[in-house]
């Protein structure tokens, strides 16, 4: 074995995958100039194989892993003897070079996918261009840079690896990543739409269709990635709560913020052809903040507990988003005319300017976002001391600008388009309005202080019955249309005639939940460090706590502690469970873990970590952090509401078959 | 030479073959003739629009019983879709020129 | 103007928005400080965030009559100028007191990196937040023959 390569199909499979996608965007881009239609399809064909070629290299790692092949320092580093094979597969995404390769593998499928579903011969070459473009500069960063298939720099191969950080080694692991990483490179899906649709001259407002359908993709996996991260963070990493602000929680979460908007802001264009230059300027933003995230988390300009920085990646992400910024301005700027929307603002109390309302606060926010994680390089770039700002920050200003959010939720769908009455708008709004205020009044009745909490439970209150209005009413009028239709199947009927409408109240109606959850769980939550003695029960929130029993013992690769934990009702003395927290010592990395255990139900989930043993009480007693979250099971709750909303939105949006040729007719009947 | 290297030389060869042959072999052929809609194709994609226009009238005729729209509006709203679908069923009686759908 | 209404609405709200950022940021920001500086300067600072490497000296942990950690931290010194061994001591770091009234976390231990948040009355450090950094996995060196 030598320093460098040896000839491996995996290596040979990635450098191939790379030249071919250079090959794909130069050749894709004079095809579509040009209009030769030879080379465009001969790059079209490249990017095909580029796919193929790099979801090759992936099996190639993969085989590696699982056959123990310690000659590759990747392998090495990142696995031992001892893992499962699913462990092992997940270990590629474990560290910086595998997944690296798994995102520009990512955009690769993706792009194959999309240039196969692609029936505009318009659009298709520079759609081929330009996602060859994305591919290519990621595998480029990856062969160059960050190769996974180097070899260990010694003459025999090692017999056992280095072994995978050990709080990798957990079910969430192979999940999470996937779908957040699903979420972000499905962003350049609709980003590559809209670029090809402004260079090719075809603004006819097709490319809003495709694009819309493949943001709403990637918006659910980046969801669902997003969510699953809260949720392994608060079983596995014991600190009681699930979002920390950290920086690169943060950075997956701007991109998610503009795509929110953006598919709020496609349906005013969509309905009133106007916000054209807006909606192609989001669409764009959304791609670059996704590439912005992944060097946030790769350059380590920002410190982080998630971010694992190394090498030089940082600068090659920084020149590609420069590069793709610097090329989006040009391309806007230069088809500016034709894209200004003839159609103006009428009303500022309309459902267009809910929409746009919508839109700002969720820009703030992820203006907010931003200049928080980007604090301390701003501070010192401007001569400050350097600073650095954490949850109190982020909660003080997107708090508020959530409530906000959240009340158009609750107002946007009474408004109708273009002007309204004010009585027609009393009329729908007064009963949702009336029991929220009940509530709020209600909360203030029962705890005076917490002013923001009471007004936020009303708030929810009155999103809840205006969504449930809508359906109610629609399910009622349909019936009334339809004569002899059930109330259940009306409901269905409803839903199914117009899912994008319906589908996304649906997913509202998740968010509330989630809201609700959050809220109780944050500012009624009760936190406590004590110490539990064998026989003395302690006492906290309603519960009485014991600890039964604390014992260490030895598993193959770590060492436990392990406390038996009783938890009774203090008033009625009933038992109501046990709980197991642990503590587990690895020796290999010399790391500690602590596996939390729950009591979860609807009102409150009572969570327990244990803190480690106290050298003076040994194995009589423990140290022990408790949190009492109430309504916690209602984030999770939401989050599953907002998955159901997501399938239905993405299932009604793919149903529609390509409209393609451009009579008149045609075109503005799709815009309906 | 052991039987990994012969089949990383036999991938590798093999592959560099086919991905070769698929993009230089558009470059050679004289352009791809346009495929037309099939007749089914073109119902269905009919279809659809039908659908579109309906599931519209239909929400029309909600947000105006739900109080949202006044009458003026209802109305404009409602004669554009039925103009709208006027045209969708014309289309589908007029069979003289087969649509092409782009290659 | 066509599109006044549309451009009063972004300025408004941007406006709004950029004050409450700039208060949140100007009442909640931490300054990033070193054991050095704090050391030198020995004057009382509020919401401070310090970035340090635990000492080996003697830490003190009592769980009773309620939680408190004493240790000592000291600058962490970058990769490439702590090569070797010896020159730590001849660059004569100085070393900085800490209180954390809290339970001790799994990875506290000498030798590792903390960040801990709080203020400083000119001596001590009282830590509000401690944070126990994972030891580096990618620092772990390759095989060598």
């Amino acid at each position: 074995m030598s320093d460098g390569f040896v000839l491996h199909f995996g290596g040979f499979a990635l450098v191939a995958a790379t030249v071919v996608a250079v090959y794909g965007a130069i050749g894709g881009f004079f095809g579509a100039w040009k209009e030769r239609e030879g080379l465009a399809r001969s790059a079209y064909n490249a990017a095909i194989a580029a796919t193929c070629l790099s979801v090759t290299t992936l099996i190639a790692l993969a085989v590696l892993f699982l056959r123990h092949d310690y000659r590759f320092a990747y392998v090495w580093q990142n696995s031992n003897n001892d893992m499962p094979p699913w462990y092992l597969v997940s270990a590629i995404w474990g560290g910086m070079d595998g997944s690296m390769l798994l995102w520009g593998v990512m955009l690769s499928a993706y792009s194959g996918l999309a240039l196969a579903s692609c029936t505009s011969k318009k659009l298709r070459p520079w759609l081929t261009s330009i996602l060859c473009v994305s591919t290519a500069s990621f595998l480029l960063i990856v062969t160059l840079s960050t190769n996974p298939f180097r070899l260990v720099p010694t003459l025999i191969m090692p017999t056992n690896g280095n072994g995978l950080n050990p709080l990798l080694q957990n079910p969430s692991m192979l999940i999470h990543p996937i779908c957040l990483y699903l979420g972000f490179t499905g962003f350049v899906i609709p980003f590559a739409y809209c670029m090809a649709a402004l260079l090719s001259g075809d603004l006819s407002g097709q490319w809003i269709q495709l694009a819309r359908r493949w943001t709403l993709v990637a918006w659910g996996f980046l969801t669902v990635g997003i969510i699953l991260g809260g949720h392994w963070a608060y079983i596995e990493l014991g600190w009681g709560g699930f979002w920390a602000w950290d920086p690169v929680e943060n950075a997956s979460f701007l991109p998610w913020l503009t795509a929110t908007a953006f598919l709020h802001s496609v349906i005013v264009q969509e309905r009133r052809n106007m916000l054209r230059i807006w909606n192609v300027s989001l669409c764009a933003l959304t791609y670059i903040l996704t590439v912005f995230g992944t060097f946030l988390t790769r350059s380590g300009i920002v410190q982080s507990v998630h971010a694992f920085a190394e090498g030089n990646v940082g600068q090659w992400l920084l020149t590609y988003i420069v590069f793709i910024t610097l090329l989006t301005i040009v391309t806007i700027a230069y088809r500016y005319r034709e894209l200004r929307s003839p159609e103006s603002l009428e009303s500022y109390f309309s459902r267009e300017a809910a929409f746009l309302f919508n839109n700002l606060v969720l820009l703030g926010i992820c203006f907010a976002t931003f200049w928080g994680v980007m604090f301390p390089v701003f501070s010192e770039a401007l001569g400050y001391e350097k600073s650095v700002v954490g949850p109190p920050f982020f909660n003080q200003v997107n708090g508020p600008l959530f409530l906000v959010l959240i009340a158009l939720m609750g107002y946007g769908p009474l408004i109708s388009w273009k002007r309204n009455s004010w009585q027609n708008f009393a009329k729908l709004v007064w009963r949702p309005l009336l029991a929220g205020s009940a509530v709020t009044v209600l909360f203030l009745g029962i705890d005076g202080t917490r002013i923001i909490a009471a007004v936020s439970f009303g708030l929810f209150v009155f999103v809840l019955g205006t969504i449930m209005g809508e359906f109610h009413r629609a399910a009622r009028i349909r019936r009334e249309l339809s004569q002899g239709e059930g109330a259940l199947q009306s409901l269905v009927s409803v839903v199914r005639r117009k899912p994008e409408r319906y589908g996304g109240y649906i997913v509202h109606l998740g968010v509330v939940f989630m809201a609700v959850g959050i809220t109780a769980s944050t500012i009624y939550k009760i936190e406590k460090d004590f110490v539990l003695k064998l026989g003395q029960p302690a006492e906290l929130g309603g519960y009485s706590l014991e600890l039964m029993s604390l014992q260490e013992e030895q598993f193959k690769n770590y060492a436990a502690l392990r406390a038996v934990v009783q938890v009774r009702d203090a008033a009625s003395r009933q038992i109501l469970g046990e709980l197991h927290p642990e503590q587990r010592f690895y020796p290999a990395s010399q790391q500690t873990t602590t596996e939390v255990d729950t009591r979860a139900t609807p009102w409150q989930d009572l969570y327990i970590a244990l803190g480690g043993i106290d050298p003076e009480l040994k194995e009589t007693g423990a140290a022990f952090k408790v949190f009492i979250n109430p309504l916690q099971f209602w984030v999770w709750v939401g989050g599953m509401i907002m998955l159901g909303g997501t399938l239905v939105l993405v299932v009604s949006a793919f149903r529609m078959r390509q409209v393609v040729r451009e009579s008149v007719v045609t075109s503005s009947v799709v815009r309906a | 030479m052991d039987i990994g290297t012969l089949i990383n030389i036999a991938l590798t060869v093999l592959t560099s073959l086919v991905v070769s042959w698929a993009i230089i072999s558009p470059l050679l052929e004289l352009p791809a003739g346009e495929v037309a809609l099939t007749s089914a194709e073109e119902v269905s994609v009919r279809q659809d629009q039908r659908r579109e226009i309906f599931a519209e009238l239909e929400e029309l005729e909600i947000e105006f019983r739900s109080g949202k729209l006044d009458s003026e509006d209802y109305q404009q709203s409602r004669d554009e879709l039925f103009q709208k679908a006027a045209a969708v069923i014309a289309e589908g009686d007029n069979e003289t020129t087969p649509h092409r759908r782009e290659a | 103007m066509k599109n006044t209404r549309l451009f009063l609405a972004i300025g408004v709200v941007g406006s709004l928005i950029s004050v409450l950022v700039y208060m949140a940021a100007t009442s909640t920001a931490q300054a990033v400080v070193t054991v050095e500086q704090l050391v030198r300067e020995a004057t009382s600072r509020q919401k401070v965030r310090l970035g340090a490497r635990v000492t080996e000296d003697a830490i003190n942990y009592q769980t009773e009559p309620e939680f408190k950690l004493t240790f000592s931290v000291q600058d962490i010194i970058p990769k490439e100028q702590a090569a070797e061994p010896l020159d730590l001591k001849k660059l004569n770091l100085k070393k900085l007191e800490v209180v954390y009234a809290g339970i001790r976390p799994d990875t506290f231990q000498p030798n590792r990196d903390v960040i801990l948040e709080g203020y400083f009355d000119g001596k001590t450090f009282t830590a509000t937040s401690l944070l126990t950094q994972c030891p580096s996995k990618y620092e772990v060196p390759l095989p060598q023959d």
